[in-house]
């Protein structure tokens, strides 16, 4: 029995909100025609069509949103490469979600000397330049989107950890903590009973917007060589291969740019609309 | 018949910072009494309050059945407080707001009898819903959703859940309109009564404080300044102080006859 009063009062609230609703029906059909595009259209991600090289979105073949400087069909790889983009986000916010709540929370929570070590360490781990982190990560371990998934992950809860840990200190004056510390509830108990269940406003609009961020980082990385490697696609590598043909087939730029960046306004509108849910200030 | 006292305080004190909140404080409390605690906002009410649980630090010596609070383990704290409860000013405050009532008063059972069945559980639970007066198809419900009096009575519930024996009321009413006062009054003392409770009720509310205290405590600027009993404290007060506390009480209908004392 997880707060369902709480989530249906958030639920309805939500649900007056047109923006924040129709991103999430947005990122839902993307997520779906992710899925299934394979199985809707005849081509496939890697297949090269030579005799349609760069043409534009048309009903021939079923190249929809046409092809690109090598005759692959841009419909399958735009939907190949949302699905990339949208696994490496909600990967990269599951582990910011799980990671940097039960860090924050103990930190926050313990106080004192545990909190300036715990603090010190994630200071000095987002000291270090992300992308040097990432080239370093591929150096090392070689191009595999799962060291892309390690290393997006192993930095991305640092931001969430301090948000929880900000959170949890004044959660901690509260007096409803010190009546658990009263009733002899064990530090454990407190943290995950009392101080997480009330951190879940903040933290789920802070992981939807993680999601757009990590999208946007991967396609960064990939345009700059380190991400997604080819023949596998990302939105990020769909861009940078289109920025080069821009002027002579605009299409194969538009088609993962527009993609992306419904992707990623929808996201905020959503991270928008949870946030005014989950605001107790206006229950 | 001669048992030593449930509660011993010898010396406890005080300090946040450069500021000492109690100053050297002693006094004892026995199986099922009821002693009041008065004194003017800011005078180290609550800072003793907290300062007997432990929740504050504090230096002296509270024996509780002959064992120190304040130098036990933490562990063995944790066990004490099964007989430790504490009701609080602030009674939506003191409870989480994203935790139903039914797991708020199932929260003490989890914690030390964890062995309970979910049945056995929920029986007590809306035992003891019943006896603090409220309906059972409160239980699915959120803080949020009552009105203070009732919330009030939810932290009751939850206080006397696993029949404490000493109960630490912080300002239980002070946050309550008058007429509720008297009704979460009258359910702390019947409660007090059927479980043989100790109580220290801790009040600026004179009139409250007469009516259910046994013996009262008098605090000024983190000190005691007279302890006697409830009869002997409001017939003939010895402090100045606690003059100047019972002539500040107004009487409805008194006229400008009264008798003023001030510090």
């Amino acid at each position: 029995m997880v707060l369902p009063g709480i989530w249906a009062d958030a639920a309805r609230r939500f649900q007056s909100g047109v923006a924040a609703k129709a991103g999430l029906v947005v990122i839902f059909s993307l997520a779906l025609l992710a899925i299934v595009g394979p199985w809707i259209n005849p081509n496939r991600f890697d297949a090269l069509d030579w005799a349609n090289v760069a043409v534009a979105p048309t009903f021939q073949h079923a190249h929809w949103f046409g092809t690109d400087r090598l005759g692959r069909d841009l419909f399958v790889r735009a939907l190949a490469g949302t699905r990339a983009s949208l696994l490496i986000g909600l990967f990269a916010s599951a582990i910011s979600i799980i990671i940097g709540i039960s860090y924050g929370a103990v930190a926050g929570y313990l106080g004192g000397r545990i909190d300036n070590l715990m603090m010190r360490s994630v200071e000095i781990l987002s000291g270090l330049p992300l992308v040097f982190f990432v080239i370093f990560v591929t150096v090392l371990f070689g191009h595999n989107p799962y060291w892309l998934f390690v290393s997006i992950g192993a930095v991305g809860w640092l931001t969430m950890a301090r948000i929880v840990r900000g959170q949890t200190l004044s959660l901690r004056q509260r007096e409803f903590i010190e009546a658990a510390i009263a009733s002899g509830a064990s530090t454990g108990r407190i943290i995950y009973k009392h101080v997480i269940p009330n951190l879940l406003g903040p933290v789920i609009v802070y992981a939807t917007l993680t999601v757009s961020q990590t999208i946007l980082f991967e396609s960064f990385l990939s345009f700059l060589g380190l991400g997604v490697q080819e023949p596998q696609a990302s939105l990020g590598t769909l861009i940078s291969a289109g920025a080069g043909e821009m002027e002579s087939a605009p299409w194969i730029l538009m088609i993962p740019g527009i993609i992306l960046a419904l992707l990623l306004t929808s996201l905020n509108f959503l991270g928008d609309g949870l946030r005014d849910a989950l605001d107790v200030k206006e229950r | 018949m001669i048992h030593s006292p449930l509660l011993q305080v010898s010396d406890l004190c005080v300090q946040f910072g450069a500021f000492t909140a109690v100053n050297p404080v002693s006094f004892d409390l026995n199986e099922g009494e009821t002693l009041g605690l008065v004194g003017e906002s800011g005078s180290g009410k609550s800072s003793l309050a907290r300062a007997i649980l432990r929740l504050v630090p504090a230096t002296g010596v509270v024996l509780w059945k002959s064992e120190n609070i304040l130098a036990c383990s933490h562990q063995r704290l944790r066990r004490l407080r099964r007989d430790l409860s504490i009701i609080f000013q602030d009674p939506l405050a003191s409870l989480n707001p994203r935790m139903q009532v039914g797991d708020l008063l199932a929260e003490p059972l989890h914690i030390f009898e964890p062995a309970l069945s979910h049945n056995e559980r929920q029986r007590r639970i809306l035992k003891m819903l019943d006896r603090v007066g409220l309906h059972a198809n409160m239980l699915t419900q959120y803080p949020h959703e009552f009105s203070g009096g009732q919330c009030q009575r939810i932290g009751v519930a939850r206080a006397m859940m696993l029949q404490p024996q000493l109960l630490v009321c912080d300002e239980p009413v002070s946050s309550l309109d008058v007429s509720i006062q008297g009704q979460i009054v009258n359910l702390l003392v019947d409660l007090q009564i059927e479980f043989n409770t100790a109580m220290l009720f801790i009040s600026h509310n004179m009139a409250v404080v007469r009516h259910i205290s046994d013996r009262v405590l008098v605090m000024y600027r983190g000190q005691l300044v007279e302890s006697a009993s409830c009869d002997t404290l409001f017939a003939a007060p010895v402090h100045p102080y606690t003059r100047a506390l019972l002539a500040a009480v107004p009487v409805i209908g008194a006229t400008a006859a009264r008798p003023s004392a001030m510090l």
